[in-house]
């Protein structure tokens, strides 16, 4: 039985060797000479394609010999084709330059054919979405462009309030994003108490985020991936860019290194300690810098080096009595540290493969008064990711990870100490095999194995599988199926930087279950509709205790004071589910680009002691969920709607509209109002709230409406874009939350009475902003 | 043609982004509860149980209308004995008028309460276990007498009032009340470490005049500890009475949870209270002692 099998296998590779060649290479932009990621590159008049990967790497393996026309796709950028002549067992290196596209919309029409959308379409994973930091910068934000704020308007991506820059992604926390930056996982990637995210957009080259269903190279959290890249750096030529705006002054430089590679750097700082900060008194010393370093080097045509770092932090030394010496003061900073090391070498033509060194660092000091406090977790990363073409039906992929995840927590308060410091190593291996046995039928499985070393072992499958079909010249039908592990566990605290703990011997690891299907068509040529239903399952998910209560000590110093090294006492377990169903229509060429999406979902969590283990709907979820984008280039939209020719002008308008309408979010209001005091002996009686049940009622519909708009203007070889921003333009008073207060007053007659004044607390009102940014 | 319904759609997102939003407050969510508001002492007798109504929200409340006169309250313990309280005008509480009872360490005693709230019958059932004797205040290791506003020295330490205490078995933590007893404008200390404007001294009097501190040491173990009270939370030149209680679990559990209730994100949750049925609030158990010493410039 197994020697027939191998006779197949080698009668297989016999076929598509004899009459075949392969084709492969780098496609790299014409103007930087930055590799570009996600390039579709085919064989023309077939259906025989591939994308370019992280490292925009393409291999057409086992084409069939003979004269051929190799084409190379790319928004943004003019079609790139090319006469090729395969010879049967040639390896045909074919470096492939894109020119960007003066005008994206009048080469797309040329070239536009209904297929070649709807393989792109076929080529991407499910719920994966891409966007461009031009896009992400056209997105009107508050105060400036940011990364996450803009991926909370995709659909099935949610904030819980303006305030915050945290992702719930298709029901899921926080925590079970998976962040990577240049490869590098990310932990609590917030500037300004969560506000803005740490990302400096100028500094980005590319973004990739799977909202479920993800292959088996990725794991290690249960919703999402967003793996970020940053610029390799202009291999042509010195490119730079300054901005300022009312938040920050920022710069990025690339130039090349010689003939070798490029670097590519960034600075950001916040300046309003040294403007407003030098004149007001009320303004607390704070504010927050971050910056990159990215170095490429392009060895040989089989070897590539890249080693890239960045560095964030955020800074506040708040003094409460100004006047007095020894007034008592707030001391906080936070930040991120990341390192990467990736090299990239290519065995052969067929066997291309990724290293990795990668370190990061989450640490922040936390001191008021006679509290201190401090919060580590050190990522160490050692990986290797293999792509191996086998045939050109059949691609593997295949690699391991070793992770060492250091934590530590500090804290010092009256009357005890928490000193939680662990070591955990997590190990990796897995395989993932990609069959294309027809035109119509992509099909992959992998499986990985995660091995989590911690004072208990844990070793847990998780197996994937995702099929495509193309059921339609211009349609596609997807399904992902997968299970997920996260070993990781977050103590949330709103403004300040969570804390992160391990599956350990009190709480094992958490576990997911994803069921997507998905639906994608072409519409009129450029327009992609995409709908997907997904239902997730979620196992052992931790929730911290309202109330740490049940967090014993393990010692007690002389003086009987409590000493906490567990974390036993912290989380509630609990398991969950969300189920939804998302539309999105997306146009990604012509003057008027966009998305509109719609998303209907619904999460139930279960959690041990809360409401005595019921179901209840969390604080984030939304029932429906509408969101707008709208990217207009002005000029040539007037010319569109006049039936009249696109052109290439000095100075451009770039409108941006973003309109988001959401069921209100769910919420626990007060169902009635009492009085006691503290202790006994006090003759003062606070009126006190009780609680109704956990999240029974809703808040009103969540609507806003955003604009930016933006002018270029173009000098020789300098741009200047000064633009203005409009976060909330209709100054809707969206709710965050109820306070409620009671009120002493003194009646005609004397008597003392309680009135109570319920106040409205409001997201973020009507914020306008303006800016500039020059490219020379 | 087309420009026309770009402007129509808009006009209308425009439209749904603009105003004023408004929230409902439904007094459907209200619930009737017996309020309950009483600690047992080791080795005192019971003093003072303090039956009320809660309140639906949006309602104007008169203070002394809060107590219910008229409820059915006992406690047993666990040999079986019970005990039916009194309603006393003069405390607004009940009271073991005809009853003497001597709270013994290591006992369980069970409250029960019934009661007619807006015409509902109401009951609730909440148990205390009753810390040992044994805990005290060392007055000779803490602070008395008069001591400099942040310039109080011991053992030529610069350091913040202090009690010292010998622990008790079976306490689940010490709560120790502080009281300005001669907070006024007058004695009000402007130079502060918080920077507190003594302009609004009469909106916040009570939130500083009434200090609340705690600590949680082994409750396993016999021995001697202290608790600083730091000087953030002094804010008078005043005689200060300092009460340390070494509570039950129920008593802890209420004082870390009952003014605790909203999380930052402005949700609410539900304070920590054992009672079976209707009730809320607190029926615990204690150990008591105090001291005094004078904050002066």
């Amino acid at each position: 039985m197994n020697n027939s099998i191998l006779f197949i296998l080698f009668s297989i590779f016999l076929l598509y060797a004899e009459d075949t060649g392969n084709i492969n290479g780098f496609v790299f932009d014409n103007e930087n000479g930055e590799a570009l990621i996600g390039a579709n590159v085919y064989i023309e008049n077939s259906l025989f394609g591939t994308t370019s990967n992280l490292n925009g790497y393409y291999i057409l393996p086992d084409s069939p010999a003979g004269d051929h026309r190799l084409v190379c796709e790319y928004i943004g950028y003019s079609k790139f084709i090319k006469n090729v002549k395969i010879k049967a067992g040639e390896n045909l290196n074919i470096k492939i330059v894109l020119k960007p596209s003066l005008f994206e919309a009048d080469e797309i029409v040329v070239v536009a054919d209904s297929l070649r959308m709807s393989q792109k379409l076929f080529n991407k994973p499910i719920s994966e979405i891409s966007l461009s930091p031009k896009e992400i910068k056209q997105i009107p934000q508050i105060i400036e462009s940011d990364l996450l704020r803009t991926l909370q308007s995709l659909p099935g991506i949610l904030p819980v309030s303006d305030y915050s820059s945290e992702l719930y992604v298709r029901g899921g926390t926080p925590d079970q994003n998976l962040i990577l930056i240049d490869g590098a996982d990310v932990y609590n990637p917030e500037h300004a108490f969560g506000l803005f995210s740490t990302f400096n957009i100028d500094a980005i080259k590319d973004v990739e985020i799977s909202k479920g269903g993800f292959k088996a190279p990725y794991g290690g959290r249960l919703s999402s991936l967003i793996n970020v890249s940053l610029l390799d750096g202009n291999r042509k030529e010195f490119e730079g860019l300054v901005g300022i705006s009312l938040l920050s002054a920022k710069a990025t430089v690339q130039t090349p290194i010689g003939q070798f590679g490029s670097l590519s750097a960034s600075f950001r700082r916040t300046y309003f300690d040294q403007t407003y900060g030098r004149f007001m008194d009320d303004i607390p010393d704070y504010y927050f810098y971050d910056g990159h370093i990215k170095a490429f080097f392009d060895i040989n045509a089989n070897n590539k080096l890249s080693v890239s770092t960045y560095w964030g932090r955020d800074v506040l030394d708040y003094v409460f009595n100004e006047d007095e010496e020894d007034s008592e003061n707030l001391i906080y900073n936070w930040g991120n540290k990341t390192g990467s090391i990736r090299w990239t070498h290519i065995f052969n033509p067929k066997l291309f493969s990724n290293f990795w060194l990668t370190y990061s660092q989450f640490s922040s000091e936390f001191a008021l008064a006679d509290f201190t406090e401090d919060n580590n977790i050190t990522d160490l990363t050692l990986k290797g990711q293999f792509e191996y073409a086998m045939t050109k039906s059949l691609m593997a992929e295949f690699g391991y990870e070793y992770k060492r995840l250091s934590y530590a927590y500090e804290e010092d308060f009256p009357g005890g100490i928490v000193d939680i410091n662990r070591d955990r190593i997590h190990y990796v291996g897995y395989v993932s095999l990609g069959w294309q046995p027809t035109d119509r039928w992509k099909i992959d499985s992998g499986i990985r194995y995660n091995y989590f070393d911690s004072n208990v072992d844990f070793k847990n499958w998780a197996p994937r599988f995702s099929a495509k079909y193309r059921l339609t010249e211009n349609s596609n039908l997807k399904l992902a199926i997968g299970r997920f592990h996260q070993y990781l566990h977050r103590v949330p605290r709103a403004f300040i930087a969570d804390i992160w703990t391990t599956a350990d011997e009190n709480y094992t690891n958490s576990s997911a279950n994803h069921y997507i299907l998905g639906y994608q068509r072409e519409i009129a040529g450029n327009i992609a509709l995409e709908v997907e239903g997904y239902y997730k399952q979620y196992e052992n998910i931790y929730s911290l205790k309202d109330f740490i209560v049940d967090f014993q000590p393990q010692d007690y110093d002389d003086e009987g004071n409590p000493i906490y090294t567990s974390t036993n006492g912290l989380f509630n377990r609990g398991d969950g589910n969300s189920i939804g169903f998302e539309v999105l229509l997306r146009k990604n060429y012509g003057p008027l680009t966009g998305w509109l999406a719609y998303a209907l979902s619904r999460t139930k969590y279960s959690i041990d002691n809360i409401d005595e283990g019921k179901p209840f709907t969390p604080r984030h979820d939304r029932t429906s969920v509408i969101n707008g984008i709208a990217n207009i280039e002005l000029k040539n939209l007037i010319r569109d709607i006049l039936n009249r020719k696109h052109k290439k002008d000095r100075g451009n308008w770039l409108i941006g509209f973003s309109f988001i309408y959401s069921t209100g979010q769910p919420i626990t209001l007060t169902s009635s109002t009492y009085s006691m005091s503290s202790f006994p002996d006090w003759d003062y009686d606070a009126y006190l709230l009780y609680p109704s049940d956990k999240n029974e009622f809703r808040l009103p519909p969540y609507i806003r409406l955003d604009m930016s708009i933006n002018y270029e203007r173009q000098y020789d070889n300098w741009m200047v874009i000064p633009y203005f921003q409009f976060f909330n333009l209709g100054d809707r008073k969206n709710v965050w939350f109820l306070n409620y207060e009671n009120e002493e007053e003194i009646e005609g007659n004397g008597q003392t009475v309680i009135k109570q004044d319920i106040e409205i607390i409001e997201m973020l009102p009507f914020l306008p902003t303006l800016g500039v940014t020059v490219k020379f | 043609m087309k420009f026309y319904h770009l402007i129509l759609i808009a006009t209308f997102i425009l439209y749904l982004a603009c105003g004023d939003t408004s929230v409902d407050i439904d007094k459907s969510t209200y619930k009737p509860k017996i309020v309950v508001n009483g600690l047992l002492y080791t080795g005192e007798e019971i003093q003072r149980i303090e039956i009320m109504r809660n309140y639906p929200l949006n309602t104007t409340i008169i203070p002394d209308d809060k107590y219910i006169t008229d409820a059915l309250v006992k406690i047993s313990n666990t040999n079986g004995e019970t005990y039916t309280l009194h309603y006393s005008p003069f405390s607004n509480s009940y009271i073991s008028e005809y009853n003497q009872i001597d709270i013994i360490g290591g006992q369980e005693y069970t409250l029960d309460v019934t009661a007619k709230i807006d015409d509902k019958d109401l009951w609730t059932r909440s148990s205390t276990i009753a810390p040992h004797l044994g805990f005290s205040i060392n007055n000779q290791l803490s602070s008395t007498g008069d001591i400099p506003y942040r310039k109080y020295y011991v053992n030529g330490l610069l350091t913040s009032p202090t009690v010292t205490f010998n622990r008790t078995v079976g306490a689940e933590f010490y709560g120790l009340s502080a009281v300005a007893l001669n907070a006024d404008e007058t004695t009000f200390i402007e130079d502060n470490i918080f920077g507190v404007d003594p302009d609004s001294l009469e909106e916040i009097i009570n939130y500083i005049k009434y200090i609340s501190y705690w600590s949680s040491p082994d409750n396993n173990t016999e021995g001697t500890s202290t608790i600083e009270l730091p000087w953030y939370l002094i804010y008078f030149y005043s005689s200060y009475r300092l009460i340390l209680y070494a509570g039950d679990l129920n008593f802890y559990h209420f004082f870390i949870s009952h003014q605790n209730v909203m999380n930052v994100d402005g949700n609410l949750r539900e304070p920590l209270f054992y009672f079976e049925g209707d009730g809320i609030g607190l029926f615990g158990s204690a150990v008591r002692d105090s001291v005094y010493f004078n904050v002066i410039p």
